[in-house]
């Protein structure tokens, strides 16, 4: 039993590392705080089970970004939900902004928020794997698609992204 | 001069996953291009811009989720340990059953008794493509039971006056996956579960010949010859057994006859 004991203190360590890009990327593909919330429960007993049974250790973060993916889209196709995106889409701004600051900063955000939602789902997911710090090998792993098309997908919503920003 | 370079080769560059001779490639042309240069320096900066002022959601109850998560893993711990203890029981439950089916089988009958009459069913079939065959079960069309006035036909021909409900099942010799028809001719009541040669055993023969089909092993007329000719024979060499195993004994495919 003491391996199990050590396994778990392992595996919530890895919990409290994860667990927050794991539920923002969720809320990148649309899911609300209930449903990622039980994504999330679902993926780390899941990596309990994986390391309990003596499988692979080798990139156990991308593994738990894939297995929540592959969640996701199982709960999104069943429940037929339409992906909006994250509502609450914020952006950070400088911590002591003066206020003409804060409101180019408002209105900047407000503009971001409203092109990132309106980005495909897999753009957004791309965007979000990236600045969660994955390698494009990576993230071409977690969403199951080629390495070309994670490439193609990011410079599509880079362009977007940038273009918004030039008329700022 | 080389055409310019796309923006997805831009970024693949910058994340050092271009493969090595179009890597020189593009930085070769980078060095004299001021279009492209400018372009992946543009497509880095949206990406920094856009990983610096990353969204801050992950405003959710952190230290709920962690309670949740250690209860999960607890209630795990505890349901295995109780499935343990559950699998050992069944462990030493399931080896007096098979104690007993080996010793019940071993004094059965080998001889069928009930094996189909070649003058009365000698298997006919429809016309039918090996692809069809192999088709996904969920692609197949779903299998209509056996229209009651050609059961009642079937008995008469077998002269069976009044079947039992549950006791036979009007079977195709040629089973429709493999192409038989629904022929009185391909039919013949076989009793579900009497005896050692039973339709379950026999359901098991037809998966193995259906397999063996699709995976190219034998062609389809050879399987369909299988049943037709002398379907017991074909179950013993084809699972290299001279009884039938007691996994097939319990196998369960069709609804039997009411």
């Amino acid at each position: 039993m003491a391996d199990i004991h050590s396994l778990t203190s392992e595996v919530t360590q890895m919990f409290d590392r994860w667990r927050t890009p794991l539920f923002r990327y969720l809320s990148t593909l649309g899911l609300i705080e209930h449903d990622a919330e039980e994504i999330i429960q679902e993926v780390f007993l899941a990596l309990f089970r994986h390391l309990k049974a003596g499988k692979p250790r080798d990139n156990l973060r991308g593994w738990v970004f894939r297995t929540a993916h592959n969640l996701a889209l199982k709960l999104l196709t069943r429940r037929r939900v339409r992906v909006t995106g994250p509502e609450a889409f914020e952006l950070r701004v400088d911590p002591d902004p003066n206020p003409e600051q804060l409101a180019v900063a408002r209105q900047q955000q407000a503009r971001l928020a409203a092109v990132y939602r309106a980005l495909p789902e897999r753009e957004r997911a791309c965007l979000a794997l990236r600045a969660e710090g994955f390698r494009y090998r990576e993230i071409a792993e977690i969403q199951g698609m080629s390495l070309g098309s994670v490439a193609a997908a990011l410079s599509r919503a880079l362009g977007k992204l940038t273009q918004v920003e030039a008329l700022l | 001069m080389m055409p310019h370079i796309p923006d997805r080769e831009l970024l693949l560059d910058l994340d050092g996953e271009l493969q090595r001779e179009r890597a020189e490639a593009v930085h070769s042309h980078l060095e004299h291009c001021e279009f492209c240069r400018d372009r992946q320096t543009g497509l880095a900066a949206a990406s920094e811009d856009f990983e610096a002022s990353y969204w801050t959601l992950g405003n959710s109850d952190a230290q709920r989720s962690r309670e949740a998560l250690l209860r999960t893993l607890e209630q795990d711990r505890s349901r295995t340990a109780r499935q343990h203890a559950l699998w050992k029981v069944a462990a030493g439950l399931a080896a007096v059953v098979a104690i007993a089916i080996v010793w019940r089988v071993g004094s059965l009958p080998s001889e069928t008794g009930f094996a189909p009459v070649a003058s009365l069913t000698p298997g006919a079939t429809r016309p039918i493509s090996r692809e069809a065959v192999c088709a996904n079960e969920s692609d197949q069309p779903e299998l209509q039971r056996v229209a009651n006035d050609v059961a009642q036909q079937v008995f008469r021909r077998y002269g069976i006056k009044s079947p039992g409900p549950r006791t036979y099942e009007i079977d195709y010799l040629i089973p429709p996956e493999l192409g038989g028809s629904e022929d009185p001719r391909n039919l013949w009541p076989q009793p579900y579960s009497r005896g050692v040669w039973n339709s379950r055993v026999k359901d098991a023969l037809e998966d193995r010949l259906r397999n063996l089909v699709c995976d190219g092993k034998i062609d389809l007329p050879t399987a369909q010859r299988e049943l037709a000719r002398d379907w017991i024979g074909a179950y013993k060499r084809y699972f290299g057994t001279d009884k039938p195993l007691l996994a097939h004994i319990a196998f369960s495919k069709d609804q039997p006859w009411e």
